[in-house]
């Protein structure tokens, strides 16, 4: 089946998720969708998938326009797609989830005809799944293995893999793109959603390329890895003068006793903004949280211990990890700025949270609950609780999902106080972003600490390539 | 100063429970006119049975107490998040406390009350302890914990009735042999009324209504309920102030295991925790886990309780009537909250007065 996009456009408040986006998937083909974080790719999906309906624009199925956006419409098109999390039940055996909402199975039985069609689907595609075993003893890739049955079985013409890197082996992978491979030889289309450029290269037959909602090129493969980043990534601003680092006080700040990470690549200026960079899977995913909660971590200043009193975290889940849905503004400062506090002065508090909220623009009253506030204002709110005291400050994605204006009001906070502070160090899966604000680098591939560097001393296309895994290839 | 009693004691949904008690009292009686029966007359002998007779109003002060108390004990609790299954042990202990110092030579002395009420308060919290520390260091959700606790304490009553407590030459699961005299909780005068109680629970209401109103432990308790992770990331511990729920809570349901010990039964027997515990559960999530309205409903179960039972006497009515009663109520009054029907019915009314 061929599909076309034409002119889609869809937007979230202030944020363009895809802007005039118009391209085609050849029928037979493995064709990916590849772009950075927030590049527009999963919005495009979910529209195929009649999970969001676009502002503007149509998608074309075999030269038939969508006229309706929904999950059963879009089913019964042929759309199949293929989740990060199988949906199966765990408790049943493969042959009794099959059959769960399967066509052929009625009170009376079929099972033998669903039983016959599973065994062949093994034959046909090389998959080796026990059919009497009970779902939760597979892997996961053998579970999205029999997923994928599900949809071919529904009769899916198109399989949509979004982000299919979690949870899947090597080998496994391998199965399940040799499947595929030998379903397009038999006129099926697969699109490939992924920020993976080494599935991309070893499996698409043709790519196209997002980058900040719009679409940028759509090409035939193969591509040298190189065209495909440059794209990814857009024009790079090389020569870029980074600003200058006021660290007057000189001291060197230790992190110690971090596992599996050599302490040398964890000594830093005081006073300077530390980005961590990495892809989304790799461990900057965590490495924040776990600097924070390791108790074994010390962060030494000059060969004194900072006291963990000092240290602040600033999670990236808002709402389920960083505030108390429940509570309103004031008792979030009563628990942060007034944590030393017995009795509790609700009216003097008040006015401090009258003067925080105008300072930090927070949209809100004072006793607005955390779960009435919109991202942009949890954000706020995060860093609204932050005393001045805090020598230490940790934050994972401190602009993740947030509009234009309020990440840039986030950061003129963050560099006004970075030289009151011992160490600001937050993660960011943009490299823009680490590069524009960051005074010093760290970049993760997969578990590994790669980088750590001043800004000064590596160039944007470098950062880029650690980050996706091809350093070597690079120099 | 009035202003702040004011604000201190009415919340702004007072209006909005006083249209549901008015709303749930309609819906019952249309059901009760479906059975035939007249819901004015039940009414007005459930009232009659329950506050215009001395004694009938005493009792129903002893036992709202007493359900105000595991109330609060377990709004406590669930401010931190918490289902304090265990509160029926907890209650349990309190009165083994109880009856312990009053089995000493504390007993007989004018020390004894003030020995029982705080000993009684320490095995409660001791015993919700043990229930924390099950959840908190062995992850033992709190519900299996405490349910297995509550059959613990039921067990200890019975071996501490038959066995090291027995009465002298005979071992009976009627009880233990009454307390002394000295250590019962004394009443007003010549009359029934349960004076230390009804203190014991304006006390404990009151405490609480400061620590969640003023306090930063109290808004500690019901922020680590909110969210755990978020706590710790403010460098507090979550399990000490979930532990600090279960001893507090503990201590609250304590008090209301020592009315039982040495205000009612004044003597230990089996099952002397009577349900209350449970009941204290319902309404606690009733009352929407707010204190002032926990005991304005423990007070209408009390009222229900006592007054109920006149209804076979007086209307001839079956026996099981009170509690199909007390149930009714109890849903009608949910359907309402569900629904917010006492929200639309105040909109609807207002609407009405600004219009005209």
């Amino acid at each position: 089946m061929k599909i076309r996009f034409e002119s889609i456009t869809k937007t979230y408040g202030d944020v363009i998720a895809n802007n005039n986006v118009s391209f085609t998937i050849e029928s037979g083909s493995i064709h990916a969708i590849i772009g950075e974080n927030g590049a527009g790719k999963s919005t495009l999906v979910k529209m195929l998938a009649g999970q969001i309906t676009p502002e503007n624009g149509s998608i074309y199925v075999d030269d038939h326009v969508v006229t309706e956006y929904s999950s059963k419409f879009s089913i019964n098109l042929g759309i199949g797609l293929l989740g990060q999390d199988p949906m199966d039940f765990s408790n049943l055996t493969v042959l009794e989830s099959f059959a769960v909402g399967h066509r052929g199975y009625t009170k009376f039985g079929g099972m033998s005809g669903i039983r016959k069609e599973l065994n062949d689907f093994n034959l046909r595609y090389g998959f080796d799944i026990d059919i009497d075993r009970v779902i939760n003893q597979l892997s996961i890739g053998e579970r999205q293995q029999l997923e994928l049955m599900r949809l071919l079985s529904n009769g899916a013409r198109v399989i949509v893999l979004d982000e299919p890197n979690s949870g899947l082996s090597l080998e496994q992978k391998e199965t399940v793109f040799i499947a595929l491979k030998s379903l397009t030889t038999e006129g099926y289309t697969v699109i490939l959603v992924s920020h993976k450029l080494e599935d991309v290269i070893d499996h698409a037959s043709s790519v196209s390329i997002m980058r900040s909602g719009k679409l940028i090129d759509t090409l035939e493969m193969p591509q040298q890895p190189e065209t495909l980043i440059a794209l990814m990534f857009g024009q790079q601003t090389e020569g870029y003068n980074p600003p200058l680092t006021f660290n007057s006080s000189g001291s060197i700040i230790n992190i110690e006793n971090v596992p599996n990470i050599d302490s040398s690549l964890m000594k830093l200026n005081s006073e300077e903004i530390v980005g961590v960079a990495g892809l989304q899977g790799s461990y900057v995913d965590n490495f924040m949280r776990d600097l924070f909660f390791e108790k074994e971590n010390l962060f030494v200043l000059d060969g004194n211990v900072i006291n963990k009193k000092l240290i602040s975290y600033v999670p990236a889940d808002r709402l389920e990890k960083g505030l108390f849905p429940d509570l309103n503004i004031i008792e979030h400062y009563a628990l942060s700025l007034f944590r030393n506090t017995r009795i509790l002065d609700w009216r003097d508090m008040n006015l401090v949270a009258s003067k925080l909220i105008t300072e930090y623009g927070i949209k809100g009253t004072p006793i607005s609950l955390a779960r009435e506030l919109s991202g942009g204002n949890q954000q706020r709110l995060m860093l609204s609780m932050l005393s001045e005291d805090m020598d230490i400050v940790l934050l994972e994605q401190p602009t993740r999902g947030l509009d234009l204006a309020s990440a840039e009001f986030i950061w003129d906070k963050l560099i006004a106080c970075k030289t009151n502070r011992s160490l600001t160090m937050f993660s960011s899966y943009d490299v823009d972003e680490i590069y524009e604000y960051s005074d010093h680098i760290l970049c993760f591939y997969g578990h590994d600490l790669l980088l750590s560097c001043k800004k000064r001393d590596i160039t944007k296309d470098k950062l880029i390539h650690t980050m996706s895994g091809d350093a070597q290839n690079y120099d | 100063m009035r202003r702040i009693m004011i604000r201190f004691f009415f919340t702004p949904h007072l209006l909005e429970n006083v249209v549901a008690v008015f709303l749930t009292l309609i819906f019952a009686s249309v059901g009760l006119l479906f059975l035939g029966i007249s819901p004015v007359s039940v009414f007005i002998s459930i009232i009659e049975g329950s506050i215009l007779d001395l004694d009938s109003l005493s009792r129903v002060l002893l036992i709202g107490s007493i359900m105000s108390l595991s109330a609060f004990a377990l709004i406590v609790t669930f401010s931190c998040n918490i289902w304090n299954i265990g509160i029926e042990g907890q209650m349990m202990m309190g009165a083994v406390g109880t009856v312990f110092i009053a089995r000493t030579f504390l007993g007989d002395s004018v020390l004894a009350i003030p020995m029982e009420i705080l000993t009684a308060m320490v095995f409660g919290s001791l015993f919700g302890l043990i229930c924390g520390l099950l959840k908190t260091k062995s992850g033992v959700h709190e519900i299996f914990g405490g349910l297995g606790l509550d059959f613990i304490a039921a067990g200890l009553i019975v071996y501490l009735v038959v066995g090291p407590w027995k009465r002298d030459g005979i071992a009976s699961t009627s009880g233990t042999d009454l307390i002394p005299e000295l250590s019962w909780f004394p009443t007003l005068l010549e009359m029934k009324f349960p004076i230390l109680p009804v203190v014991i629970f304006l006390f404990a209401y009151l405490f609480l209504k400061f620590i969640y109103s003023r306090t930063s432990l109290g808004l500690k308790l019901k922020s680590v309920g909110s969210n755990k992770q978020a706590f710790s990331r403010l460098g507090l511990s979550s399990d000490n102030y979930i532990l600090l729920g279960f001893v507090i809570a503990g201590a609250v349901v304590g008090l209301a295991g020592s009315i039982q010990a040495a205000g009612i039964y004044h003597k230990l027997v089996p099952n002397i925790s009577g349900g209350y515990g449970f009941l204290g559960i319902l309404i606690a999530l009733v009352s929407n886990r707010k204190l002032g309205v926990a005991i304005a409903i423990s007070f209408i179960f009390s009222c229900l309780m006592v007054g109920g039972s006149t209804l076979q006497i007086k209307l001839g009515l079956h026996a099981s009537l009170p509690g199909i009663v007390q149930a009714g109520l109890v849903l009608i009054w949910l359907l309402i909250k569900a629904s917010s029907l006492d929200l639309k019915a105040i909109n609807f009314v207002s609407s009405k007065l600004i219009h005209d």
